[in-house]
């Protein structure tokens, strides 16, 4: 893909290991898909449940450019396969095996783009607060779904997989309701996603400046975000943040 | 701001639950069939359970919380761990080593309206004991050894909270001196909270929970006021929960409830460990 460039970014929340971020972002170059997803902590196996929603969605072979509705069951099914056959029930000590049950949750961010003659077309669809952001002139014009600090609480909506065993892998799951926003986007503009920390912390201090010329610099940028969470300005959460750059 | 600490692996918290086993408790918990020692030693089997689910994470159990168990009364003047060759541990250690594991049935509900039946397991960490007096003094004094060791080493915690669950006096002394003294003991982060339960057998009993003020007691029982002395004021935090769940607490009501029965008994373990948990990190 010539006239685009994606570049993205994860860290742990600062005290755990790197293995333990739940967030995720995955993309196809070929269908032009992206997807961002926060494993919820409350729930385990989160950060699986978060990773296979968001291969699956980008792998989606159906275009998600007109629509959510026809779609969403298949990936949130697939997912949900991928997700329980990577867990090995039957040899999880009871405290992991008792909490399993319940399923997992993540919030789900998708997005596709499309060429025009001179520009592209994107469709996005959420559920929950992980954001897409749209940048112009190193500005942000625009946010979706939330577009204030205020709107970040603390129980998100969020993608459940469904209960676990003893409930078998293939069977009937919930499809929550997407939001929807469609737009166009211009060469040299940048569509951003973050998961909700880095993404509340964007809309508190607009200093997207900060985070583009980082990106290519995981060390530097691990030390401007700890830097952030340590003086409070940002709240101590894994992160995930991805930009796809109109060239 | 007190108790605003995180809790983390490195900044854990520690609960340590005190349960009366005097004679007296193998009466009936007022309104239930079962044992006032039954009863206790199943909820407080059931709030660890609780405390472990919300520390496990998909590597595992986390150590955000120490557990220590105080058993007082299952011998003469005698107060110890419950908690086998151990005094405070991790809730990983917990969680890997039940005293034992009973076989429990749930119902499991398909997306279809199905229900599976399944056989689950439960933890018990500790056995229902009702044998001899009440060295209420003893346990205290054994949890203020142990709290002072542990803010020794986690200056910067979120306080010790001690869940006291009896049903009668103390009959090895006052209480009163040692309790202020573990209401003084703090971290940087606030007093130690002492939480009380008195359990009764009256069936039809009124419950008090959360007085504000000591005129709420009943005017006769020296041992309520007492209680209510050695119970800390609620912080904001606990505050809150308690106003969510339409509990009729004030700013200056107190850790404890009297005349309790069942429900009250979970839901004094449920708030008394809530707060704390919603500073996990």
């Amino acid at each position: 893909m010539k006239n685009m460039r994606v570049r993205s970014f994860t860290m742990s929340k600062l005290g755990n290991k790197p293995q333990d971020c739940e967030d995720y972002f995955a993309w196809n170059a070929s269908r032009m898909k992206f997807a961002m997803a926060d494993g919820a902590s409350t729930s385990i196996f989160s950060d699986i449940w978060a990773r296979e929603l968001t291969r699956v969605s980008v792998d989606a072979e159906e275009s998600i450019m007109d629509g959510i509705d026809s779609p969403a069951e298949g990936i949130i099914r697939s997912a949900r396969i991928a997700w329980y056959k990577s867990i090995q029930w039957a040899t999880l000590p009871w405290f992991l095996r008792n909490k399993a049950v319940s399923g997992s949750y993540s919030t789900l961010l998708l997005l596709q783009i499309a060429p025009l003659a001179s520009s592209f077309r994107y469709s996005a669809y959420a559920v929950g607060d992980t954001c897409l952001f749209m940048i112009r002139r190193k500005k942000i014009t625009g946010s979706f779904p939330l577009s204030s600090p205020e709107q970040f609480g603390i129980s998100p909506k969020l993608v459940w997989s469904g209960k676990g065993s003893p409930l078998p892998g293939d069977i009937r799951v919930q499809v929550p309701k997407f939001q929807s926003q469609a737009g166009i986007i211009e060469p040299g503009e940048i569509l951003l996603l973050a998961t909700d920390a880095l993404s509340r912390w964007l809309l508190e201090t607009g200093r997207i400046d900060d985070l583009l010329h980082r990106i290519d610099h995981p060390h530097e940028m691990n030390k401007f975000l700890a830097g952030e969470i340590n003086s409070k300005r940002m709240r101590n959460d894994d992160v995930a943040l991805a930009t796809i750059e109109i060239i | 701001m007190s108790y605003n600490s995180e809790i983390s692996r490195r900044n854990p918290g520690l609960f340590i639950f005190m349960v009366d086993q005097s004679r007296s408790m193998s009466h009936k918990l007022g309104g239930t069939h079962r044992s006032k020692a039954q009863e206790a030693a199943d909820a407080i089997n059931r709030q660890i359970y609780e405390l472990i689910y919300r520390c496990t994470k998909t590597d595992g159990v986390r150590d955000y919380f120490d557990i220590g168990i105080i058993g007082y009364g299952a011998i003469a003047d005698t107060a110890s761990s419950l908690l086998k060759d151990a005094d405070i541990v991790p809730i990983s250690k917990l969680a890997e080593n039940p005293l034992r594991m009973e076989k429990r049935v749930e119902k499991v509900t398909d997306p279809d309206g199905n229900e599976v039946e399944t056989e689950f397991e439960f933890p018990v960490w500790f056995e229902p004991v009702a044998n001899s007096n009440t060295p209420m003094v003893k346990a205290f004094q054994l949890a203020r050894e142990w709290i002072d060791d542990w803010v020794a080493e986690h200056k910067d915690s979120y306080p010790p909270v001690i869940i006291n669950i009896s049903d009668g006096a103390a009959t090895d002394g006052d209480p009163m001196k040692v309790a202020r003294e573990l209401m003084g003991m703090s971290t940087s982060d606030g007093n130690v909270l002492l939480w009380n339960c008195h359990l009764s057998e009256l069936k039809g009993a009124k419950p008090l929970a959360f007085p504000s003020d000591a005129s709420a007691l009943p005017r006769d029982d020296k041992f309520a006021l007492q209680l209510f002395d050695m119970s800390s004021v609620l912080p904001d935090g606990f505050l809150s929960i308690a106003q969510e769940r339409s509990l009729d607490v004030h700013p200056g009501s107190r850790a404890y409830v009297f005349n309790a029965g069942l429900d009250e008994l979970l839901e004094l373990l449920d708030i008394g460990t809530r707060a704390p948990s919603e500073n996990l990190q």
